[in-house]
């Protein structure tokens, strides 16, 4: 059902584009046909440098995400734990957290270089907030009587953390990882396009300045596609780790 | 009077230790490249004219671009969640517009718009709208049923209960999901700035430190990072003045 209206409305979208290349708002050669540029896309599929550039920039944000989620969450749990570790983060969070990941790339630069150390640092600088902030409201809102049935079991307290109030904070610490996630394919795209050697956002520039512009359209689709497989990879990571919350709302809700 | 807000002293101690730290450091590598917590006030001191400047700049395109933004999201959102067969096939193509990330389609605007102002205005409408759009309708769905009973019982017609019933109803959610959205205004149109270069405060960032004043785009930076804050705190202050019947009432909860 889901997946035929995603069908209907991929058609709409389509019919709606080629509507718009009919009319001639733009000029064709700056609005492909859906046609055009799904030859654009083919091609870029057979070419092995796009296909570099793509597995560079979604392994880099891998990469950085793998980093950022257990770091977020290690983080949080010690601000949670440790109130006076979560004042003296707390005027760095306020700081940081509306920093665009963009301005920091050029400092970042001349700090540590070019390479994956710049992509790790940048990946990580922005997107370890929404991890830390939902694990630290996650593991502070544990509810007193979890905490008491915990401890009228015997739990000591490491044995309560991991039992008890970890397990109790994964599903808002998901929403976190999920937000985490897509900031990790962003930022690394936008490191690719400040850091201009390779990768998705170097090509996106290198074909707009060429002025090959399906292959624009194609890149931008494929940086879609990439968008969707992450957030995929989270629900999947989502049902492996909390299967069993997963199937218990969906059971409340039924 | 409202008594004095408690002072993180944390916080404070830890502002300290990285300011000593980094000083420390500047101190030791004495070089141009790598500016202490001394060089950078000096360098906003010198500069604030032109931060200023670029911020107005900054502050204008986001504002600009956030009000057009508001301007299709609380209607079309409303729409959208009222009326199913719309939102039957709006979902879908949020659903797929949301996953590019809002970088990636730079190039694109660029080749419609140039780099003027227009380029950097629909990069940021477009990171806004499909975000706040998801947010309202949901907010719009999720009402209470009897409120829309109610609406039917006094025979307001459909334009009639969208203004008055679902409006103020998804307040509370539509207010949430702007004060987001102001903050990734900022976001966006600094990035944009610093990649279609010609002015604003992402301009200034990008240009000092390609000519190698790490100073100035430190300033910079100190500045994005003060303006943020100040949005922040803002925005928190409007969304208790706007909203304080919903928290006083606790509408949330039933």
């Amino acid at each position: 059902m889901i997946w035929l209206r995603r069908l209907l409305a991929l058609g709409v979208i389509l019919a709606v584009w080629q509507a718009i290349v009919w009319l001639r708002v733009a000029p064709t050669a700056y609005l492909p046909s859906p046609a055009v540029v799904a030859l654009a896309a083919a091609g870029m599929f057979s070419s092995p440098e796009d296909m570099h550039a793509e597995a560079l920039t979604v392994l880099r944000a891998l990469a950085g995400f793998a980093l950022t989620v257990p770091l977020g969450i290690a983080l949080g749990a010690l601000g949670a734990l440790v109130p006076a570790f979560q004042k003296a983060l707390r005027p760095w969070t306020e700081l940081l957290r509306p920093m665009p990941p963009a301005a920091i790339i050029p400092i970042s630069v001349f700090a540590i270089g070019f390479g994956l150390k710049l992509y790790l640092f940048t990946i990580v600088f922005a997107a370890l907030w929404p991890v830390y902030f939902n694990t630290v409201a996650a593991f502070s809102g544990t509810s007193e009587v979890l905490l008491r049935t915990g401890r009228a079991f015997g739990c000591s307290r490491p044995a309560l953390i991991a039992r008890v109030v970890l397990p109790n904070a994964l599903p808002q610490i998901f929403i976190g990882i999920r937000i985490a996630a897509a900031i990790s394919l962003l930022v690394s795209v936008v490191t690719d396009m400040f850091a201009g050697q390779d990768g998705l956002g170097y090509l996106l520039f290198e074909r707009a300045f060429a002025l090959r512009i399906p292959d624009v359209f194609a890149l931008t689709l494929l940086c879609g596609l990439d968008g969707m497989a992450f957030n995929e990879m989270v629900l999947i990571l989502r049902r492996l780790v909390i299967g069993w919350h997963v199937r218990m709302t969906a059971e409340a809700a039924a | 009077m409202r008594p004095l807000p408690a002072i993180n002293l944390w916080g404070v101690l830890s502002i300290a230790v990285v300011l000593g730290v980094w000083q420390a450091a500047a101190w030791h590598y004495d070089t141009v490249l790598f500016p202490g917590p001394w060089q950078t006030a000096q360098a906003i001191v010198a500069n604030f004219a032109t931060i200023a400047g670029e911020m107005g700049n900054t502050l204008r395109r986001a504002f600009t671009a956030f009000g057009l933004s508001v301007l299709v999201i609380v209607p079309f959102g409303i729409a959208c969640g009222r009326l199913r067969p719309l939102g039957m096939v709006v979902d879908p193509m949020l659903e797929f517009l949301v996953t590019i990330p809002p970088p990636a389609i730079i190039p694109i605007a660029m080749l419609f718009a140039g780099v003027g102002d227009t380029a950097k205005i629909a990069v940021i409408c477009y990171a806004l709208i499909p975000g706040g759009l998801i947010n309202t309708i949901e907010t719009v769905r999720q009402a209470p049923p009897m409120l829309e009973r109610v609406g039917r019982s006094l025979r307001l017609r459909r334009i009639e209960s969208m203004a008055l019933i679902d409006l103020p109803a998804a307040m509370p959610g539509i207010v949430t999901g702007l004060r987001l959205a102001v903050t990734a205004s900022l976001l966006v149109t600094i990035t944009a700035e610093m990649l279609l270069s010609t002015n604003g405060i992402g301009a200034f960032v990008q240009r000092s430190q390609q000519s190698f004043q790490v100073a100035a785009g430190l300033a910079g930076i100190v500045a994005i990072a003060i303006v943020g804050l100040t949005v922040n705190l803002g925005l928190r202050q409007v969304e208790r003045r706007l909203l304080h019947w919903h928290y006083r009432a606790g509408i949330s909860e039933t």
